[in-house]
């Protein structure tokens, strides 16, 4: 067989080599070609096979003298569509394809008028090739479109649509443009283009949206103080966790799996005053991006969710500004070239005042109590400030800053009979600085790129001593003192550099990498103690630890068909600390299917990587609730997720989605039964344990984008178990937040260009928690003696339907707006807890009041007024 | 000081959960539970075994002191290193009193002869027809003594006559003021868990008839670092820390240590005008309660579970639940051991000295 094989690929090879060295001569002009092949056979010997219509009205000239057949044909067919193939004694003769008109790059900036401000997530669509793409987070875009003459509509939701016909491309050219706010909105009509309708249907992402600042501020919440986290909690698949707080547990994930950027740069700490705010100030921000089931392969490190803020980089036009006073704290914004078209900044500051409001309080108490003395205050602050300096249309940079602390003062003074007093202080101080600088610049018409440099820190320090102070002869002694310090931070040096290439009109490609250098320090304590003559410094040793972590990534968005699109990428981590490397590669995939114009079907799969965690005991944000990595022999926790969806949208007005989900979650850590009887100064991994955990469920969700009403209508359901071999007995338990059906309805109404109204209803299972109801008798052991319930099974009990309805109203006047807004506006008491207690009606036997189990059901309605003043 | 322990906490309540307003509303949860065997018993060396035997109760079910929880038709085993040593039996004992102390005068308990000594692994096995199977498991600690109690920068104001003291004609009345150093070794193997009692002895009321009293003497412990090595930073800020004398030797291992105990303002009664061996007899019993691991979880947990940040928001749903330790199989009960090493502090000596330095 091998031989048959060898002696056919020999004669073969022979015919080729003769039929190419064959020489002819032949000779004509203009004659037609059929005329001319059959001379051409005759004196070649050659079979010219073709189609019977190849030929038809094909005329040819051509004169040869003993010349080599291929360069006879070369000549005969130059000027034709046919080309010719010679196989052994054959020529085959057939229509080339007809040549592809050249195709060339469009690509610009597209930023809102006036401010310059970069608009990301505007879609740019091209006709008549119908190409469409997406601006990214700096405003660039790039299309490319066949030569000829096109028209380019650009549209995003708060502007008006521009478009611009009649454009002759001829080769690679660049347009940026500069889109108004639409001046319909104050007529009380929300434009169309809403990006989250286009990703719904022509991305190949599930589960990504876009949140402006307007719906942000739009968004009715506690104390009027509009929160990012607190609209995304209306999104469905996304549980809110204690009411209240600015919780997110996205399809059954933790709190601490979702990635919150600040510009692309990790921030840690994303809670106030113990999570009841965020730490996104409104008025610093320009939009949100959000994904929840497939990730771009830029994102990896968090297994649930990543949120990407962006902020305002300032108006290059004029300068603006607003001053807001609300209830809770009062907050100021400003922007403004610094060189008008060239270097913009942004500024904006927010402070609480509930220090204020215990001031009178601790005033009162002090006056009642002559010898005993307090100081209390609490507030929290933030800070953000950005300069941006546009070297050219296609080259910028920016200094961005962050700051946000909390920070807890309290100080008692007991003053004794013998003229020695106790002072007793505690301060406590936590939050985050962020400072990045970066460079982005469009290389070419179809290659942007981003070069980014950033520090970002948690950090919290508590301090807490108790001193004696005697007076003699008018000098203060410090008898006693006894003094401790803790302090624990999360330091990240980042460098990462981001480039979008746009290599085809159907293809775009992301890739980048990047190097961040943690540092951590789990909490570290330092006791000083004087205790009359003696003096004694005891500080625990625990280790910092030093982290390198470098990520390569790199991504596709490919449109092969007009109704399919693919969205793959390539996410490979290296995770460096204590001489143990840990890598990762993390596939993301997905696609959609687009069965007819206004449908769409997804699916996906995303595998995700988290290296760093934090140590919660509670529900809400402590300061001691500290970052750590993975050490020893933990294993990095990962994530699998598929995900499928269908879309509809409806007249461009209303958009339908279904999502469906199945996660997969591994090496999950969470403290381990007991855990809290272990010393504080222990080594913390000794606490934990790793399980797993899955959670499935489908989201749905309706949304009207267009008109003088808008909002969405959402529901979720999901099933979200945990599995310790530490926790529970190693049986199997629902998650804390497995809130097993969620209903989110959310309407805006622009009733005239003066007043708006907005409310939101959120109905969804109870809370899971765990209540003991059995008692075992007290064994006197201690100082005290209290209750002691028997252990029950984790998250035993769910918390009955919650549902609240919040409404805002806003008024707005010449110079700014007025938000009123009801929290909890029929004052429904959801139960968040459930306590063991005594009922109020005794019992006519015994004359006790007998042993009951009580909801505590809390927060009642709650208005809130605020005023803005716009400049 | 409760104020202040509880400010950031209460304040915090008002401001996350506005405390505005919140209503309680009664009601049973749909929850079933069986009510399981639990066993408590303190095991001292050199003293016979007394084990309560109860079962759990549902907390809706009646106050407990109104219901019957004693179990009684159990058979329980005793073993000693492993050797079924005796069956212990039912009885009844005189409840100590003490204040604090929430139990009848005379309780219902299981008895035994054997008498524990240190090193001793004891195993506990109860077995009841309706509440099933328990059993417990606990080794007796060995003795460590008190090396010796130092006294100082004491300091008194007397109210009366105390020219002639001890020798006083009429009542008088001390507001003492000293510091107290415990002095003691811990054993050279890590591991060993402690706790401190101070007792008056004898006790009396201030209603008494006594020929002294401490009266009204808060120990101050918080100047002792050990005592509140359970206590994060955070929590001795916003939590309560008081009252807890509860320490492992993580710190102090092989270590000889002056346990340093406050006390400030306390009022020392002295009533007998003649008698010279009255103050002479009375004083603070200082016991060094050498104890096991299940004693010291107990105490801790006790303090995570009703005093910490995580036990406070627990309560209120916003922490995970938190429990009191138990050793016994079942998750109810404490079998616990210890043995006590006691040194008796003279309070006519502690006067003398704080006259001394007047």
């Amino acid at each position: 067989m091998r031989r048959k094989i060898t002696i056919s690929f020999i004669l073969a090879l022979s015919a080729v080599i003769s039929a190419s060295a064959q020489k002819v001569s032949i000779k004509a002009v203009n004659e037609p070609a059929a005329r001319v092949f059959s001379r051409l056979m005759n004196s070649s010997g050659k079979n010219f096979i073709y189609p019977s219509d190849l030929l038809r009205s094909v005329n040819v000239s051509v004169s040869a003298n003993n010349e080599p057949l291929e360069r006879v044909l070369d000549k005969m067919l130059e000027k034709t569509d046919i080309g010719y193939k010679i196989k052994g004694n054959n020529v085959v003769l057939f229509r080339k394809d007809p040549p592809k008109p050249s195709r060339h790059t469009l690509s610009g900036f597209v930023r809102e008028e006036g401010s310059e401000e970069a608009l990301s997530g505007v879609t740019v669509t091209a006709l008549p090739a119908g190409v469409r793409t997406a601006t990214n987070t700096q405003g660039f875009y790039s299309l490319s479109i066949p030569a000829g003459t096109i028209s380019l509509t650009f549209s995003a939701v708060g502007f008006e649509t521009k478009e611009i016909e009649d454009i002759v491309l001829k080769s690679s050219r660049k347009i940026d443009i500069s889109l108004p706010e639409d001046s319909r909105m104050l007529e009380g009509v929300t434009v169309i283009g809403n990006q989250n309708r286009d990703r719904a249907i022509e991305s190949a992402e599930i589960g990504s949206m876009n949140v402006s600042r307007a719906n942000i501020k739009n968004t009715p919440v506690i104390f009027g103080e509009s929160d990012v986290i607190k609209t995304l909690q209306l999104e469905p698949g996304v549980s809110a966790g204690v009411e209240g707080m600015a919780g997110m547990y996205v399809h059954g994930g933790g709190s601490d799996e979702n990635m919150y950027m600040l510009d692309n740069i990790p921030l840690y700490q994303v809670n106030h005053f113990g999570g009841l705010f965020s730490a996104f100030n409104t008025e610093a921000l320009r939009n949100v991006d959000f994904y929840k089931s497939s990730f771009p392969a830029k994102y990896d490190g968090r297994l649930s969710s990543y949120i990407d803020v962006n902020t305002k980089d300032g108006s290059m036009d004029s300068h603006h500004g607003g001053v807001k006073i609300g209830l809770t704290s009062a907050a100021v914004n400003v922007d403004g070239p610094i060189w008008k078209e060239h270097t913009s900044y942004s500024f904006a500051a927010r402070r609480s005042w509930y220090d204020v409001l215990t001031l009178p309080i601790c005033a009162i108490f002090n006056s009642m109590s002559p010898d005993e003395k307090t100081t209390f205050g609490y507030a929290f602050t933030d800070i953000n400030a950005k300069i941006t300096h546009r070297f050219s249309d296609r080259s910028r940079i920016y200094a961005m800053f962050y700051y946000g602390e909390d920070y807890l003062n309290v100080k008692q003074t007991y003053l004794m009979a013998s003229k020695e007093k106790d002072i007793d202080k505690s301060n406590l101080r936590w939050g985050n600085i962020v400072a990045s600088a970066g460079w982005n610049h469009a290389f070419t018409s179809n290659l942007f790129g981003e070069v980014t440099g950033a520090f970002t820190r948690y950090a919290s320090r508590l301090m807490h001593s108790e001193e004696t102070e005697s007076e003699e002869n008018g000098t203060k002694i410090r008898t006693d003192y006894d003094k401790t310090l803790s302090r624990n931070y999360i330091h990240d040096w980042i460098l990462k550099c981001d480039f979008d290439w746009h290599p085809h009109a159907t293809h775009k490609i992301t890739f980048g990498a990047g190097y961040t250098h943690h540092s951590f320090l789990p909490s570290r304590t330092r006791r000083e103690l004087t205790n009359g003559e003696i003096s004694a410094t005891m500080e625990d040793h625990v280790p910092s630890y030093h982290a390198n972590e470098f990520n390569l990534y790199a991504g596709g968005d490919w449109n092969p068909f007009r109704r399919l699109r693919l969205n793959y990428g390539l996410h490979y981590s290296i995770f460096s600390i204590e001489s143990k490397t840990h890598h990762n590669l993390s596939p993301r995939a997905s696609f959609r299917f687009q069965p007819a114009d206004n449908w769409a079907i997804k699916g996906g799969y995303s595998h995700t990587v988290q290296y760093v965690h934090q140590l919660l005991q509670s529900s809400i944000s402590l300061p001691t609730d500290q970052w750590v990595p993975v050490v020893g022999n933990q294993k990095p926790q990962t994530a699998d997720k598929i995900s499928l969806g269908a879309y509809w949208t409806l007249n461009n007005r209303y958009t339908f989605s279904i999502e469906g989900y199945y996660k997969w979650m591994h090496n999950l850590l969470e403290y381990a039964d007991d855990y809290y009887l272990l010393p504080p100064d222990q080594d913390w991994a000794d606490k934990l344990t790793a399980g797993r955990g899955t959670s499935k469920g489908v989201d749905f969700k309706i949304s009207k984008d267009y008109g003088k009403i808008t909002g969405h209508i959402a529901y979720s359901l999901l099933w979200a178990n945990r599995i310790y071999p530490d926790k529970n007995g190693g049986r199997p338990f629902p998650a804390r937040f497995d809130n097993r059906h969620k209903i989110n309805v959310m309407v805006n109404w622009k009733i005239s260009p003066k007043w708006e109204i907005g409310a939101s209803w959120t109905g969804m299972s109870g809370n899971r928690i765990t209540l003991p109801t059995q008692l075992w008798q007290d064994p006197m052991i201690g100082p005290w003696h209290y209750d002691m319930p028997l252990r029950v099974e984790e998250n035993n009990y769910r918390l009955p339907f919650y549902h609240r309805m919040d409404i805002n109203f806003r008024r707005n006047t010449r110079h700014g707006y007025w938000d009123f807004s009801l929290y909890n506006a029929y004052c429904n008491l959801n139960a968040i807890a459930v306590v063991r207690d005594y009922s109020d009606i005794r019992n006519e036997e015994t004359g006790d009041y007998p042993p009951v189990f009580k909801k505590l059901r809390l927060i009642p309605i709650i208005p809130s007024v605020s005023y803005t003043w716009l400049f | 000081m409760a104020l202040l322990k509880n400010l950031f906490l209460s304040l915090t309540s008002i401001f996350l959960m506005t405390g505005l307003s919140s209503c309680y509303q009664e009601f049973e949860p749909d929850i079933p539970s069986v009510p399981v065997l639990c066993m408590n018993s303190e095991i001292t060396a050199g003293e016979p075994i007394i084990l309560f035997l109860t079962r759990t109760w549902r907390w809706s079910e009646e106050n407990q002191f109104s219901i019957d929880v004693d179990v009684t038709d159990a058979e329980v085993k005793l073993f000693v290193n492993g050797d079924l040593r005796e069956t212990l039996d039912p009885g009844t004992i005189i409840n100590e009193y003490y204040p604090s102390n929430p139990y009848p005068e005379i309780r219902k308990c299981f008895k035994g002869d054997y008498i524990p000594r240190s090193g001793d692994m004891i195993r506990i096995e109860a077995s009841s027809p309706q509440y099933g199977d328990a059993w417990a498991e606990v080794r007796v600690p060995e003795e460590v003594p008190i090396d010796r109690i130092e006294i100082q920068d004491a300091s008194c104001e007397a109210w009366g006559d105390t020219s002639t003291f001890p020798v006083v004609e009429e009542e008088c009345n001390f507001n003492l003021r000293f510091r107290m150093l415990v002095y003691f070794t811990d054993r050279d193997t890590p591991g060993d868990y402690y706790d401190l009692a101070l007792n008056a002895s004898p006790y009396s009321d201030y209603d008494g008839e006594a020929d002294a009293i401490l009266y009204n003497a808060w120990p101050d412990f918080s100047g002792e670092s050990l005592f509140s090595e359970h206590v994060s930073v955070l929590e001795s800020a916003v939590a309560e820390t008081s009252g807890y004398t509860i320490f492992s030797d993580r710190s102090i291992n092989g270590k000889t240590y002056p346990l340093r105990i406050k006390f400030t303002d306390s009022m020392f009664i002295y009533k007998n005008p003649l008698d010279l061996d009255g103050p002479k007899e009375y004083g603070l019993v200082v016991s060094l309660r050498h104890v096991d691991e299940a004693y010291y979880k107990h105490v801790i947990s006790l303090w995570e579970t009703n005093d910490a940040i995580v036990g406070s928001l627990s309560g209120v749903g916003l922490a995970n639940a938190v429990y009191p330790y138990s050793n016994v199989s079942t998750g109810a009960g404490v079998v616990a051991a210890y043995t006590s090493s006691k040194m008796t502090l003279p309070m006519a000596d502690v006067v003398m000295a704080a006259q001394k330095k007047n």
